[in-house]
């Protein structure tokens, strides 16, 4: 009797969970149990019956508020959580930018200090040309840390950022390997090309120098405004063209320091004429070139 | 159509869980009815019912780091069935700390069952309130693994692991319930007879 009730109960555990898995196809040993046992074939019947009348049962509607104000206080800590990510992100990036700013304030003095005599400048002025320094730089970095991934209107703040720091580097570069003063002393004692810059004003030689060693950097480092943003090569280029100028200020002061006013002006305004034409034209010519060779790339493999 | 509609559960989780706003939405919209009801009949009482409801939600949102692999539906299903055990035990915690006994629990429709004649009885056995008053009648496990099971479509193993029990104790449990279903559905069939024969 025990087992028959045992084998029972077995029978219908296996029927019940061949019903909640939906699994109707029941083995052939549990049919044959079924052809024989009249209580198991009652019992299955009313397990379908009682499984398609639970089914059967009405769904309650979610309450408009409750539903309302569940989704409202999820989004609540959703916006809350970002809000605190966003400022944490934020405060290391400043934090990197502000670092590297003094890092690259230093070095640059540094590299400026081995072409031209920063004695004429006093400690404080100094410090305080660094501290400014390292401000434009930081600011610069962090453009180029947090501008935008997916640029606003096409442009792409980050690639800015870039280009005018890398252009600055490219600056530094040129200046240590032959800063203005020996440029300008070249032209003026070498005897091959002394005679071109005969009759040439030195504010004139301090302008086309300016313009040249802010024109060149610009000019390779707006590359990657454009490849990386061809969308609008021009407006970016004169962007990175003015991170440049911002950022070589303070390099062009601190070798103006033995010139007259009207030769520091003319350097400056050099420069600024050299980044304002060498960005977008450089970023022009990167992304005319990027754009004309892209689609024979792709179109091969389009047709492949 | 929204872009969410054409995604699985679990990508949507993930693209949550990644902070996006619209694959909450979407999750909330395909599973805020489904829980609820659950809820509702899984612990009896409307209002316990919405502040469950909003806990599972807030809950899910904290947790929803956690989210690595299986089933969304089994993951959410989790957390409310947990906070549910935790609710019930602390309501019966109070409710024993206040009456210092027992109460029996007032089923919806268990009165009229006795008052009615045997061809309204028959009606009434198709009545959506008697089978939720059985349901109600069922002891927790039984009744969220039934709930689980027969209205969320969870398999054997999802329910084990939302429950914390073994894969053959959700077997047992489930014939179980529908064991005790299929009594108190019979249960009105006894009482009209008893009647007719008064």
């Amino acid at each position: 009797m025990n087992l028959a009730m045992n084998r029972c109960e077995e029978t219908q555990l296996e029927l019940t969970n061949a019903l909640a898995e939906g699994n109707l196809h029941t083995p052939a040993e549990l049919q044959a149990h079924l052809r024989r046992c009249a209580t198991c074939r009652q019992a299955w019947q009313e397990m379908r019956l009682t499984w398609r009348a639970l089914g059967a049962l009405p769904e309650q509607e979610l309450p408009a508020g409750l539903s309302q104000t569940t989704r409202a206080r999820v989004l609540r800590e959703l916006e809350r959580e970002q809000a605190n990510a966003e400022s944490a992100r934020m405060g290391k990036s400043a934090l990197v930018s502000v670092t590297l700013g003094v890092v690259f304030s230093v070095a640059s003095v540094w590299v400026l200090g081995q072409k031209s005599d920063l004695t004429a400048f006093s400690p404080q002025v100094l410090l305080s040309m660094g501290a400014a320094w390292a401000a434009l730089y930081a600011a610069a970095v962090l453009l180029a840390i947090r501008g935008d991934g997916e640029p606003r209107y096409g442009i792409a703040a980050r690639w800015v950022g870039i280009a005018g720091l890398v252009a600055m580097g490219l600056s530094l570069a040129l200046t240590g390997s032959c800063s203005i003063g020996q440029a300008l002393d070249y032209c003026k004692m070498s005897p091959g090309v002394r005679h071109l810059f005969a009759g040439v004003q030195s504010q004139t030689l301090f302008f086309l120098l300016g313009s040249l060693y802010s024109l060149v950097p610009l000019l390779i480092a707006s590359a990657i405004v454009g490849i990386k943003a061809p969308r609008h090569p021009v407006v970016l280029g004169l962007m990175a063209g003015g991170v440049f100028v911002l950022l070589a200020l303070p390099a062009i002061i601190l070798q103006c320091g033995a010139f007259s006013v009207g030769v520091s002006l003319s350097w400056i305004f050099g420069s600024v004429v050299g980044s304002l034409a060498g960005g977008p034209v450089g970023s022009l010519a990167w992304a005319v070139l990027y754009r004309h060779f892209r689609p024979v790339h792709t179109g091969a493999a389009g047709t492949a | 159509m929204s872009a969410g509609s054409a995604r699985n559960d679990e990508d949507l989780m993930l693209a949550y869980a990644g902070g996006d706003v619209g694959a909450f939405d979407e999750l909330y919209k395909r599973y805020g009815t489904k829980l609820f009801n659950f809820l509702l009949r899984a612990c009896g009482d409307r209002t316990m019912a919405e502040d469950l409801f909003q806990a599972t939600f807030l809950h899910l949102h904290q947790a929803r780091k956690n989210y690595e692999a299986g089933t969304f539906k089994a993951f959410l299903f989790t957390i409310a069935a947990n906070l549910l055990r935790d609710e019930l035990s602390r309501a019966e915690h109070r409710r024993r700390s206040i009456t210092g006994e027992e109460t029996i629990e007032a089923i919806p429709g268990g009165n009229r069952i006795a008052d009615s004649d045997p061809e309204s009885l028959s009606e009434a056995r198709e009545a959506s309130e008697i089978i939720e008053a059985a349901i109600a009648q069922l002891p927790l496990g039984l009744r969220e693994t039934l709930l689980l099971s027969r209205y969320q479509g969870l398999g054997g193993r999802e329910i084990a692991a939302a429950l914390g029990i073994s894969e053959g104790a959700v077997k047992v449990r489930l014939f179980r319930a529908l064991a005790q279903l299929r009594a108190a559905l019979r249960a009105p069939d006894k009482a009209a007879d008893e009647s007719g024969n008064e």
